[in-house]
């Protein structure tokens, strides 16, 4: 009431002292109420302006007919204001820059304890990529990013801070907007409608998420309207993608091949005539040419936001489309979002919506299927020929010539048609996405700083699945036949359908008080959280052979050709009560603390609830009076010191829905619904819990010009979840366990320099590192659990890769020789010799970029690059195989042993084969020029004329180049076993505009 | 005033943080569990048929313990269609870490498990139906001593009734523990017990297990056939005797018009208990999708050389073969370099479909006959006996046959052939020569494309005649003590 008094004073005053002029004054603060100096305050299009001073007060003279001042400050949005308001306690929302959505509150960076990675918006959507979870690689130091499939629209895999789960998935957490969603919907988010992503790393920060934020947390906010004129955007580019070759590594040609068949012998090639072996010569055809294409991508954005004091909006439609570069295999993509959001006196309303129709087209990877395309490629031989006509004869057999396009049988030697896989059948998911909060708070009126808050979000997916297998593919095998009519015992086309549902509601209640006492600041709440998943599915599969129906409507359905039906559901739950507090002193000395209680669906009786917590305190050291002289000699703008420490539990989202119950299945026998026991009980299994030490310092030197982070973590996972193997003689080989624990630790090292600054011209550079320790502390009753190749053993990393050493050659006999454990060396494989030669997870990993801007030219570049990680290439198991001759294989088979003397590293043929041996031990250490980047912003000048605020051309190049020592086409695998049919990561260019309207 | 912000404010904490204590005990939607599953004696029926579907599992009889076994013998041999796939275990290399074995361990395990849940909690309901409790646990006992010698013929080495070497953990109960290895003897002094008990409860039950057409189940038949089965490999050749010959009374052999219905289903003749598949079946019910794949027409094993000069194939280009079984069996796949490559089609189909969904014949009364000739032949003044049921059997195969007598080495040597030309792909090769002579031979040479084939023979000797304890269970189960030959 004083301070309008006191203003309406002013005003009055003004308007007698100037007549066209009047003065204004106002106050500055932010969001938790302190006040901002040096913000710029200033009429709207207005030249004069001033500053605040240190308490946040101005006092700005403006000519009578200006209505609106601007606000701006660095670190903070810019907002519009009405003169005619109350400017009395002005408060600006702090940018990306120094504000930290953790999901439940947002803190500034300042009085932030925990450790936590930005990403703002403005850099994901620079660099255009259909996955927008691929934009994190490289980017942030702790987040180790691998896009491990280049096929369109598939999800990379994220571990933040090495992996601390055995057998659980090490998928982040991922929020948007205050509400959980899956991996697959995060990866389909449009990039454009971000405002910001925050990786949670730490206990402090994590711990928030208590139940289910082990594997760490991603937390993404999209964008806001914000006060003002509306602003429009429209943003297009379209790219080509190209397939990529092995890395020096190369298949037989045909006249390689039929030449080493011929020496070999035992295939059909010994029996055909000098003729038709000559006419085979001719045939030298390159599989990855008929396979394979360049791949086009488009992508169309548009979004408009804006909004009053009272309501702000944000809106946005993007088309996705990119085709991948295995033929038929491609992804398209339609996006849209609406954020609104409304203030209504004590009351504040907001909705986040976006939905998602996508289209994707897909084939297998990651198997050693001989029906796999991507397999094919490989083991096609060359002398074959894409499509060769004929039959089968009434015995079966094939017989070249006639009409039809054969089936499977159209190679050499029985192996399936890759390109009948490719062409002939079809594979396509549609998926409906919607993903929608909606929020509501009350401020309660009569205790300040008191509110209530509700979140109540929806992700709902909806998968629509259909496959279509032509009777004459090698796919087809196991459709039946119809025993009667015109066509009997031709195998049937299938028609493939399935259907799945599946909702995550989220719902967060809680009480919040934010106050400020003295030199005291609080921010606390008490919540209450529900989680509930549930999917349903069903599909079908019928049968039928009218060809010009490849939908169901080509079916039959006879006593020959019963439909099959499949069906299922799970639902799980999560329910937690915590408390959040946020203290701050004096503005440097700060406190973060939670604590929570968590019960999940998926645990035994007896553990199925635990409790979690976090504390962190962070000092800003920078803020002591003692600093006052070195902070003027370095320039010190930032100096904060953070250490923290939490407890999170891990498993509740992870784990099989009912995965310590004794389920027993239906199982027909006879055609009679029968009943088998499908696992055993565990009932006191429980929770996973993650301890996570951190300790970080900030600094920003030389005014801003060089900042960094510098991070040590310690993270501890006990009563890890493994299918632990138990005595077969119970039934069953494994019991779902917690046994043991694996410790993570490592140092993250973040830093930014602006190298160069003059006029027009200014050169930054950024670069991460994290250097990751993986260990197994224990295993509850037992050193090591040998599965596969993997060894879990005390004191190693996880998958550790547990083989025989491969020699070489004894030249006498061409015998494989082995190395013993003793050192020596041998001629019989044992397994009783194996050992642990490496680890697939990577030691390091990180990136670094350079920055060019001059004039109205930009200049980006991003590295990413992971040391020390092994894997083991199994794809040249298949091609090194020499049993596996009749299919094509390497060209390094062209030295194996011969004769007595042969001094090679390749063994004779009839050598017994081992594959689990070091010989297919690879490095898939790799730098990767992940992205580079031109721009050019059109000058002011032509903009005017154009009446557009902005316009920028750019191209963009992605993967362009790569350097490893990983023989197969792509390093970036997260997997230890590189089985094979890999869709490398595509190398990429793009150009597109931005307009600014 | 302040009292009712303070009313209001509790109301809405009370809104807040109590609104919904939800459910957190949800069982699963589409499945049972052990606590609900079994509460009188039909739920017991139905796990009863859950114990069938182990034996149909592809690691059991309609693969790894079917067909897949004859691949370390002389009956076939693996073709270059067939990816290697079996080739350390044709090739005698096989390892600790042998998916074959753990499979097969696990499997067997696994149905002992569900048999023991059922026969742990069956004897609660037997006032509701006396003969029906002895159908279901008649055939739960008979199945159980089944699945034990299943498993203490492959991973034992002597066979015989009273031999000390180590056989394999018998389990009786749920519990998780870990169990050692019984010696050989013990497990028989079990096996015999149970089936002794199967065979008196399936001699009382409510309604008849089988029907003429479909063979299904164990029924008193069933359990005896077992018990021969196991008294020949025992050495218990009076046993062997008496209950073959049991068998043998109760089902006739198949006559030579009938014989080919029996491997398309057309007919359940002669067969004693097989592994019923059917279309609705989710697992995998192509018993030989291993040996020739007609629905991806792929052929893994051929007929060996060896195996193929021993029948009378007189007549089979005229569509008039002498012994029935060389056309019902074979066909010509494809001639390379010369050689003709026969292909295997007893596991063809149903009536005329070629797509390999057809049921395991696990016993046939042609077994029984030479259960019966071989143990008559090992005992004392039994060669009469012995050859009388060889000519009955060859003359039910083979046309025109003219009775022949054979004595000592001789006989032995002609029921062993008998053996492999009609149980060819059965699951019986591998196991009748450990038991015997512990001798294959199989030269590379002439065979057409054998693939991989690196050791043409095995020698008595050998460690590889027992097949390895799994690796996983002897690093989860200390107490499990390993085969020589094997880490």
């Amino acid at each position: 009431m004083k301070k309008s008094m006191i203003m309406l004073l002013f005003i009055i005053s003004s308007v007698l002292a100037f007549g066209q002029t009047k003065t204004i004054t106002g106050k500055i603060l932010d969001l938790l109420g302190n006040p901002i100096a040096n913000a710029v305050v200033k009429g709207k299009g207005q030249k004069l302006s001033t500053i605040t001073e240190g308490n946040g007060n101005f006092m700005l003279t403006l000519p009578d007919d200006v209505y609106t001042i601007e606000v701006s400050a660095n670190g903070y949005n810019t907002i519009l204001l009405s003169t005619s308001g109350d400017l009395s306690s002005v408060k600006l929302m702090a940018n990306t820059e120094t504000v930290i959505v953790t999901g439940y509150k947002s803190q500034t960076k300042k009085s932030y304890t925990g450790s936590a990675a930005i990403v703002s918006g403005e850099k994901i959507r620079t660099t255009p990529i259909a996955s927008f979870d691929q934009a994190l690689q490289g980017q942030t130091p702790g987040v180790l990013m691998r896009a491990t499939s280049g096929q369109p629209g598939a999800s990379g895999s994220i571990v933040i801070r090495g992996k601390g789960s055995l057998s659980l998935s090490n998928e982040a957490l991922y929020i948007v907007d205050g509400i959980q969603i899956s991996g697959a919907d995060f990866a389909a988010l449009n990039p454009n409608d971000i405002e910001n992503l925050a990786v949670l790393k730490d206990g402090v920060a994590v711990a928030q998420y208590g139940s289910r934020g082990g594997n760490g947390v991603v937390v993404v906010t999209t964008r806001r309207g914000r006060v003002g004129k509306p602003v429009l955007e429209v943003d297009a580019y379209t790219g080509w993608s190209e397939f990529v070759g092995f890395n020096d590594f190369r298949l037989m040609t045909t006249a390689e091949k039929i030449a080493y068949e011929l020496r070999r012998g035992g295939t059909s090639l010994e029996t055909y005539s000098p003729a038709v072996l000559d006419s085979m010569r001719k045939i030298n055809t390159d599989w990855t040419k008929i396979l394979t294409r360049t791949g086009k991508t488009n992508s169309v954005n548009a979004s408009a936001s804006g909004g009053s004091d009272k309501t702000r909006y944000y809106a946005a439609v993007n088309y996705f489309k990119q085709e991948g570069t295995l033929k038929n295999t491609g992804y398209d993509r339609i996006t849209g979002r609406i954020n609104l959001s409304q203030d209504a006196g004590n009351f504040a309303f907001g909705l986040n919506t976006t939905g998602t129709y996508s289209n994707y087209q897909n084939t297998a990877e990651q198997n050693a299927s001989i029906a796999s395309p991507l397999n094919a490629l490989q083991w096609a031989n060359p002398y074959e020929q894409e499509f060769v006509k004929g039959f089968y004869n009434a015995a079966g057999n094939f017989v070249r010539g006639g009409n039809e396009l054969t089936r499977e049988r159209i190679t050499e030697t029985f192996q399936p048609m890759p390109a009948t896989e490719l062409f002939w059948n079809n594979n396509t998911s549609k998926s409906i996405r919607l993903v929608t909060a909606l929020n509501a708070e009350y401020k309660v009126p009569f205790v300040k700083g008191l509110s209530v808050k509700t979140v109540y979000g929806i992700d709902y997916r909806q998968y629509d699945d259909f496959r279509f297998v032509d009777r004459r593919t090698y796919s087809a095998g196991s459709n039946p036949r119809p025993l009667t009519g015109s066509s009997a015992n031709f195998r049937t086309n299938s028609f493939i359908t399935d259907f799945s549902l599946n909702q995550r509601i989220t719902n967060t209640n809680s009480i919040n008080y934010s106050g400020k006492f003295g030199n005291h600041t609080f921010d606390g709440g008490a919540y209450y959280e529900y989680v509930q998943a549930k999917s349903k599915n069903n599909g079908r599969t019928l049968y039928g052979l009218a060809s010009n129906f490849q939908n169901d409507a080509g079916s039959t359905v006879n006593a020959d050709l019963l439909p099959r039906l499949r069906f299922g559901g799970v639902e799980r739950r999560i329910e937690s009560y915590f408390g959040l507090l946020n203290y701050g002193f004096k503005n440097k000395y700060f406190l973060n603390a939670n604590i929570r209680r968590d019960g999940a669906s998926v645990f035994g009786p007896k553990n199925k609830y635990a409790t979690f917590g976090g504390v962190g305190v962070s000092w800003s050291i920078l803020d002591e009076s003692f600093m006052d002289n070195i902070a003027a000699k370095l320039k010190l703008t930032n100096l904060k010191l953070r250490a923290s420490y939490g407890t999170v539990g891990n498993g509740a989202d992870q784990l099989g829905s009912y995965a310590w119950q004794a389920s027993v299945a239906n199982r027909l026998y006879n055609a009679v619904n029968g009943s088998l026991a499908s696992t055993l009980e565990n009932t006191s299994l429980g929770w996973e819990t993650r301890n996570k030490a951190n300790i970080g310092l900030d600094f920003s030197l030389n005014k801003n010009k060089i900042n960094g982070t510098i991070e040590y973590y310690n993270e501890t996972t006990e009563d890890l979840i493994l299918a632990s193997a138990i005595s077969s003689t119970s039934g069953f080989s494994t019991l779902n366990k917690n046994v043991g624990s694996v410790r993570n630790k490592g140092v993250e090292i973040n830093g930014n320099i602006i190298a160069y600054e003059k006029r027009s011209f200014k050169i930054t550079v950024n670069g991460n590192v994290t250097f990751n320790k993986n260990a197994i502390v224990a295993l509850a009753d037992r050193d090591s659990i040998v599965s596969g190749l993997n060894i879990l053993a005390k004191g190693q990393s996880l998958n550790s890769i547990f083989v025989v050493e491969y020699v070489g050659v004894n030249p006498a006999n061409g015998n494989a020789l082995y190395r013993k454990l003793d050192g020596s060396t041998t001629e019989t494989y044992s397994s009783a010799d194996r050992k642990i030669v490496g680890n697939s997870e990577p030691g390091v990993f990180g990136g670094f970029g350079l920055n060019v801007e001059y004039k109205n030219f930009t200049l980006g570049t991003q590295f990413s690059f992971i040391g020390k990680s092994k894997v083991v290439n199994y794809e040249r198991n298949f091609l090194e195989n020499p049993d596996y001759y009749f299919d094509n294989v390497s060209a390094d088979l062209l030295r194996e042993w011969q004769r007595p003397g042969d001094v090679t590293d390749i063994p004779r043929p009839d050598n017994v084969f081992q594959a689990e041996t070091t010989r297919f031990l690879e490095d898939n250490s790799f730098v990767r020029l992940r992205n580079i980047s031109l721009g050019y912003n059109v000058p002011e000048s032509v903009l005017s004329k154009l009446k557009l605020k902005g316009v920028m051309f750019y191209m963009n190049g992605t993967n362009l180049w790569t350097k490893t020592k990983f023989r197969g086409r792509d390093p970036e695998t997260a997997n230890t076993v590189q089985a094979g049919a890999q869709y490398p990561a595509l190398k990429t260019i793009q150009a597109g505009v931005r307009f600014n309207f | 005033m302040k009292k009712i912000n303070i009313y209001i404010l509790a109301l809405m904490f009370l809104s807040v943080m109590i609104s919904c204590k939800k459910n957190l005990n949800l069982v699963p939607i589409y499945d049972n569990t052990a606590a609900t599953a079994y509460k009188k004696l039909d739920d017991f029926a139905n796990g009863l048929n859950g114990m069938y579907t182990r034996f149909a599992d592809v690691s059991y009889y309609n693969g790894n313990m079917g067909c897949v076994i004859d691949a370390p013998t002389d009956n076939v041999y693996e073709t270059t269609e067939s990816l290697v796939n079996f080739q350390r275990l044709g090739n005698w290399t096989y390892l600790e870490n042998e998916g074959f074995m753990q499979n097969t361990w696990i499997t067997a395990y696994n149905g002992i498990y569900q048999s023991n849940v059922l026969i742990s909690r069956i004897d609660a309901f037997a006032s509701e139906n006396t003969q029906k409790y002895n159908r279901i646990l008649g055939q739960l006992l008979a199945g159980r001593a089944l699945m034990h010698f299943d498993l203490l013929k492959a991973y034992s080495n002597n066979l015989d009734r009273n031999s000390a070497d180590l056989g394999i953990a018998i389990k009786t109960n749920t519990d998780l523990i870990l169990p050692g290895r019984n010696t050989v003897k013990e497990v028989y002094d079990f096996i015999y017990a149970e089936l002794n008990r199967s065979i008196t409860l399936l001699g009382n039950t409510d309604i008849a297990i089988n029907s003429a057409t479909n063979k299904s189940y164990i029924d008193i038949n069933g359990a005896r056939a077992i018990f021969a089965k196991v008294a020949l490999y025992a050495k218990d050749y009076p046993a062997a005797i008496s209950n073959s010959s049991a068998v043998i009374t109760a089902i006739p052999l198949a006559t030579r018009a009938n014989f080919p219905g029996i491997w398309n289903d057309a007919n359940a003749n002669e067969v004693v208990w097989s592994i019923q598949n059917t279309t609705g079946d989710p697992g995998s019910p192509f018993p030989s999708a291993d040996v020739m794949s007609f629905r991806f027409n792929r052929n893994t094993f051929g007929l060996h050389v060896n195996l193929l000069a021993q029948y009378d194939t007189v007549g089979f280009a005229a569509g008039n073969a002498r012994d029935i079984r060389f056309p019902t069996y074979f066909f010509l796949r494809n001639t390379t370099a010369g050689v003709n490559n026969w292909a295997i089609q007893k596991f063809k189909g149903k009536g005329a479909a070629a797509d390999n969904l057809v049921n395991f014949k696990v016993f046939r009364t042609a077994e029984m006959y030479l259960i019966r000739a071989e143990a008559s032949a090992l005992t004392t003044g039994g060669e009469v006996a012995a050859n009388a049921d060889l000519n009955t059997l060859r003359a039910a195969r083979i046309m025109p046959w003219v009775n022949v007598t054979y004595t000592g080495t001789a006989l032995v040597d002609q029921i062993a052939l008998e053996r492999r030309k009609e149980l060819i792909v059965e699951g019986h090769r591998w196991f009748d020569l450990k038991r015997t002579t512990r001798i294959v031979n199989r030269p590379i040479a002439g065979l057409g494309n054998p693939n991989g084939l690196i050791n043409p023979s095995l020698s008595a000797n050998s460690t590889k005649w027992v097949f390895p304890i799994p690796e996983t269970e002897r690093r989860a189960n200390p107490n499990m003590a390993q085969n020589p030959g094997y880490n």
